[in-house]
């Protein structure tokens, strides 16, 4: 097992290297660079850009001068020594803008991964043990609502009926009091409070998928014949269920983990953008827009990481689950 | 108050705005001293209203009691400067207290430099007839016009209590010398190429001595905050991170250092000092300057409000949501005009109202054709003013309003600003309508009837005219391509229905980021879009007169930005209105200066269009919490140039109603 995850972890290493060239040139790619944007920003703003009539200086001061390889390998150098380089935007260091930024998009992505299966997995097999009941027909209906709905409308639609109703703002994190106070324990449950709605918005998506990969195995699992003889055997109906059927058809599910992470990140980035939460999606779609290289870079190569690592934990997982998976 | 053009009271205000103006010039130049503004007691006490005893916030008075900083007389100036009141929405002297929230769109702060980021030496005067003094208190120029002194108010000190001196200007004016820095010799500063010098006689006067007339100095000087924070700079602060006096050996670290809008410890003459700058301008924090020195009519100091916090709100609809959830006091700039009936609609429920103030734009956008063309076939068209005008009555300007902005603006001819200066008085004003009017009308058969008489006769089986060397007259048009500009992307798509009933094939473009603007400014393209508002002429005189490499003449702007070694010299009429530039720059007389722009605006309803109108005059949405007084019920809130609405003096808004906007919410 620990060759096994050691082989992973050096197997993940070219898989980086590969995904940090192929971004640094897709992002560089469209004309001009970040002074470009930023003359034409200014010039649509203020009609004069006459405050940057340093950009040459700047060009050279942000390293924009030199040639791309140049200026990868310095920002690739740095990166592996945990200096990601500045933000032209916002004009500090990259590290300054990132760390509580992806802290709370792994919250809000865990919490709702959390909740697609905590309400997913009982629910489909209470689903699976009521097969074309009403009970199950209307929870089929509801899943396949809950599919075809995307987030991102879930959450205009919430964000309509929260205010048209209530006069409730549903945005942020926090309530304008607790933005950027010191952490106390107010703040934190004012960050409860606001928390739920991203989390709700972004599983129930999955919620609905998995509930039906759930159902789908468990009804399989069932018309096996060692469940015939568990129930011959005269053992509860909940025990056969439980502790025979469902301990084997969840190993879908616990695969499909290492998958859903990437979806729940990027349908994050989006929600983010609607419901204004500040988490790394909406900070790299700005960065990506204004050619802000060195902040996109470090962003788009700390959420592959994270998927890298992601995936490799849901391996382990289903090793753990399922002692018949062997190592290579 | 800002009079609308057509309105009677107008010859009446021009009239008495013109006395006032002289009445500044002559006072300007005889540098006599007023009256000292701090009233006496005995006035004071006549006031009635509670609080206004106060002459200083209690926060300051209790930092006296401790000792912590010197008593109120000895931190303003002699004479300060009294905010002036002459606005609609004016109320009253305020009560001190009281916290301001409001969003920021970029971590540059430019919406809060242009709301209380500016401490010029001479300020525009809010209703934009002309200047007014700031830190200085007078200024004149030689008889020749080569040399302008300007005095400083004595006392004015910064937000550490350093006094604020002729050095800062001879520090900044050093840095622009000096190669080791990136600032370079201001461009308003040179005269034939030539930089200015600069003498510092004593603490509070400063020389400055051109190679030749150079009138137009004060204007520059009071134009936009990116003038003078770059001339106001606390030389006793930065001096410490000058290679010359200090360790290091360049100016890196001084120039990070110099961000006002960064730089918490940097002294500042703002009202407000900054005190928190977190997470790359996410969250900031202002807190009141106890060295302000501006006071009100009662000589009580200014400003009224406490604290300031401030937030980055980068996307527009969250910016929407935290106005209707009440979160924000007042607002300006940063609300989208498609947003206003949901604005409006929320004004009960967040305690609210919205105000209507001028955008003054004068064609949103305006379509621009390139005079300098890279196509010479297109080139040789596009210098005809025939095809120009045919373009122009391909363009349905009334579709373009009722459909991209929902009826809310005007369609007219691409302008200026209607109530820039240039036009303040009648024959101004009937001037300008000419020009809104001048080949405005939307008639294809006329326009196909000027494309005939040019003799693009022959068409293709599609219909398309031909060019003289055979090919189908083919029209790139270039457009923004962010979803935030969709009304750009509408009034693109109405115009390319007009041109291809004209027989133009058109293709609209939408380079991706920078693309279009390095397009538009090298002068790649045929035709481009760019919104057009302009109140001062003198000082940002590139929308009529070619001077640099922008909109409509990019290469012939190169030519005269770099002193005819680039781009391309200009011919016919724009070589007319580069002579009449030319000649602005040299005189004295300010109603001379004033008709040559009108000089110049005649050429362009004779000889032009050179760009195109759509529609224009957007009002601009000003938001304002019950409770949050003294913002003025109507301005301008477009062009940057003229500094609004910090030119109403923003540190005289207060907040009635204290408990309201404080910490609790």
């Amino acid at each position: 097992m620990t060759t096994y995850i050691i082989h992973r972890i050096l197997m993940a290493i070219p898989t980086l290297i590969a995904i940090s060239i192929v971004s640094f040139i897709i992002i560089q790619l469209p004309k001009g660079d970040y002074l470009d944007r930023r003359i034409q920003e200014l010039e649509e703003q203020y009609g004069d850009s006459s405050s940057m009539e340093m950009a040459a200086e700047l060009r050279q001061r942000y390293g924009l001068d030199k040639s791309m390889p140049q200026r990868y390998l310095s920002w690739i150098t740095g990166f592996v020594q945990g200096n990601f380089g500045d933000s032209f935007r916002y004009e500090v260091e990259v590290n300054q803008l990132i760390w509580d930024r992806i802290g709370f998009t792994l919250l809000i992505s865990i919490g709702s991964l959390f909740f697609t299966y905590i309400i997913a997995v009982p629910v489909g097999i209470y689903s699976a043990t009521h097969q074309y009941k009403f009970s199950d027909n209307l929870l089929t209906l509801l899943s396949f609502v809950g599919m075809s709905i995307p987030a991102f409308l879930l959450a205009l639609t919430l964000m309509v009926f929260a205010f048209e109703l209530f006069g409730l703002p549903l945005f942020g994190l926090f309530s304008s009091y607790y933005e950027g106070a010191p952490w106390t324990v107010g703040k934190l449950g004012d960050l409860i409070q606001h928390l739920w709605i991203p989390v709700i918005v972004l599983g129930l998506n999955g919620t609905a998928g998995l509930m039906r990969i759930m159902r789908g195995n468990l009804l399989d699992v069932l018309g096996q014949p060692f469940i015939q003889t568990a129930r011959a055997k005269g053992l509860k109906e909940w025990v056969v269920v439980v502790k025979h059927a469902v301990r084997l058809a969840i190993n879908p599910l616990v695969s499909i983990l290492g998958m859903s992470l990437p979806t729940i990140l990027s349908g994050a980035a989006i929600v983010s953008i609607v419901l204004g939460l500040p988490t790394v999606g909406p900070l790299l779609l700005r960065s990506l827009l204004d050619e802000d290289i060195y902040l996109a870079g470090t962003l788009i190569m700390l959420l592959s990481s994270l998927l890298v690592i992601g995936n490799l934990l849901s391996d382990i997982a289903l090793a753990w689950v399922d002692p018949r998976i062997r190592y290579e | 108050m800002i009079s609308r053009p057509n309105h009677p009271t107008h010859k009446l205000a021009v009239t008495i705005s013109l006395f006032s103006m002289l009445a500044l010039v002559w006072w300007g130049c005889s540098g006599q001293q007023s009256t000292p503004a701090i009233p006496s007691d005995t006035q004071l006490r006549s006031s009635t209203s509670a609080g206004l005893e106060a002459k200083e916030a209690s926060m300051l008075t209790q930092k006296v009691a401790d000792g912590e900083l010197p008593p109120l007389e000895e931190r303003l100036p002699e004479n300060p400067l009294v905010a002036k009141t002459d606005y609609d929405g004016y109320e009253k002297p305020g009560s001190y207290g009281g916290q301001w929230h409001r969003f920021h769109d970029h971590p540059e702060l430019g919406t809060w430099k242009m709301t209380a980021g500016y401490a010029p030496l001479i300020r525009w005067r809010f209703d934009c007839t002309g200047l007014e003094p700031g830190t200085a208190e007078a200024w004149e120029f030689s008889q020749d016009g080569a040399a302008l002194t300007i005095h400083l108010r004595k006392g004015i000190r910064w937000s550490d209590g350093h006094p604020f001196t002729s050095a800062s200007f001879a520090f900044y004016y050093d840095l622009c010398l000096d190669d080791r820095h990136s600032y370079s010799p201001p461009v308003w500063c040179l005269v034939d190429g030539k930089p200015m010098t600069v003498e510092t006689p004593d603490e509070y006067t400063i020389v400055m001595k051109f190679s030749g007339p150079n009138w137009l100095v004060p204007l520059w000087l009071a134009t936009g905050f990116w003038h003078s924070e770059k001339y106001n700079i606390p030389q006793h602060y930065m001096v410490q991170f000058h290679p010359d006096h200090s360790a290091y050996n360049n100016f890196s670290e001084f120039e990070k250092k110099n961000k006002n809008h960064v730089n918490i410890e940097r002294p500042t003459l703002w009202p407000w000092k900054l005190v928190k700058y977190e997470k790359g301008g996410f969250q900031v924090e202002l807190e009141r300057n106890p060295y302000y020195y501006v006071v009100d009519e009662l000589g009580r100091q200014l400003p009224y409000i406490d604290r300031i916090k401030s937030r980055l709100v980068p996307d527009p609809q969250v910016r929407v949501l935290k106005i209707l959830a009440g979160e924000i006091d007042c607002q300006f700039r940063g609300m989208q005009l498609q947003d206003f009936a949901l604005y409006k609609k929320g004004e009960q429920r967040g305690n609210y109202t919205v105000r209507e103030w001028e955008s003054t734009a004068g064609a949103q956008p305006a379509i621009l054709l390139n005079w300098t063309d890279p196509d010479p076939v297109l080139r040789q068209l596009m210098r005809q003013q025939k095809f120009r005008q045919a373009l122009a009555l391909g363009v349905d300007r009334e579709k373009c309003n009722e459909i991209a902005w929902r009826g809310l603006l005007q369609p007219q001819a691409a302008t200026v600003s209607q109530e820039g200066w240039h036009f303040a008085d009648q024959a101004g004003q009937e001037l300008f309508e000419e020009w809104k009017k001048a080949d405005a009308d939307f008639d294809i058969s006329r326009g196909n009837q000027l494309l005939d008489e040019l003799g693009l006769t022959q068409r293709n089986k599609r219909g398309i005219r031909l060019r003289e060397d055979g090919q189908p007259l083919q029209i790139v048009m270039d457009m923004p391509s962010s979803n935030l500009n969709r009304q750009e992307n509408d009034i693109g798509l109405i115009i390319a229905d007009g041109w291809r009933e004209m027989g133009l094939e058109v293709i609209l473009n939408t380079p991706p980021g920078a693309e279009l603007s390095l397009r538009r400014n090298l002068g790649k393209f045929t035709v481009s879009m760019h919104g057009e508002a302009e109140m001062d002429l003198f000082t940002y005189p590139d929308w009529v007169f070619p001077t640099l490499a922008k909109y409509w003449h990019p290469r012939v702007g190169k030519w005269y930005e770099t002193g005819g070694e680039e781009g391309e010299p200009p011919t016919g009429p724009l070589k007319e209105l580069l002579d009449l530039y030319d000649a602005i720059k040299k005189e004295k007389d300010l109603q001379k200066r004033h008709q040559y722009v009108r000089d110049a605006v005649q050429i362009h309803i004779d000889q032009g269009p050179f760009h195109l109108g759509t529609a224009a005059r957007s009002p601009s949405l000003v938001m304002v919490k019950k409770g949050f007084h003294n913002v003025p019920d109507n301005g301008i809130l477009g062009p940057w140039a003229i500094v609004t609405p910090a030119t109403s003096y923003p540190e005289q808004y207060f907040i009635s109603d204290v408990d309201r906007s404080s910490e609790v919410k």
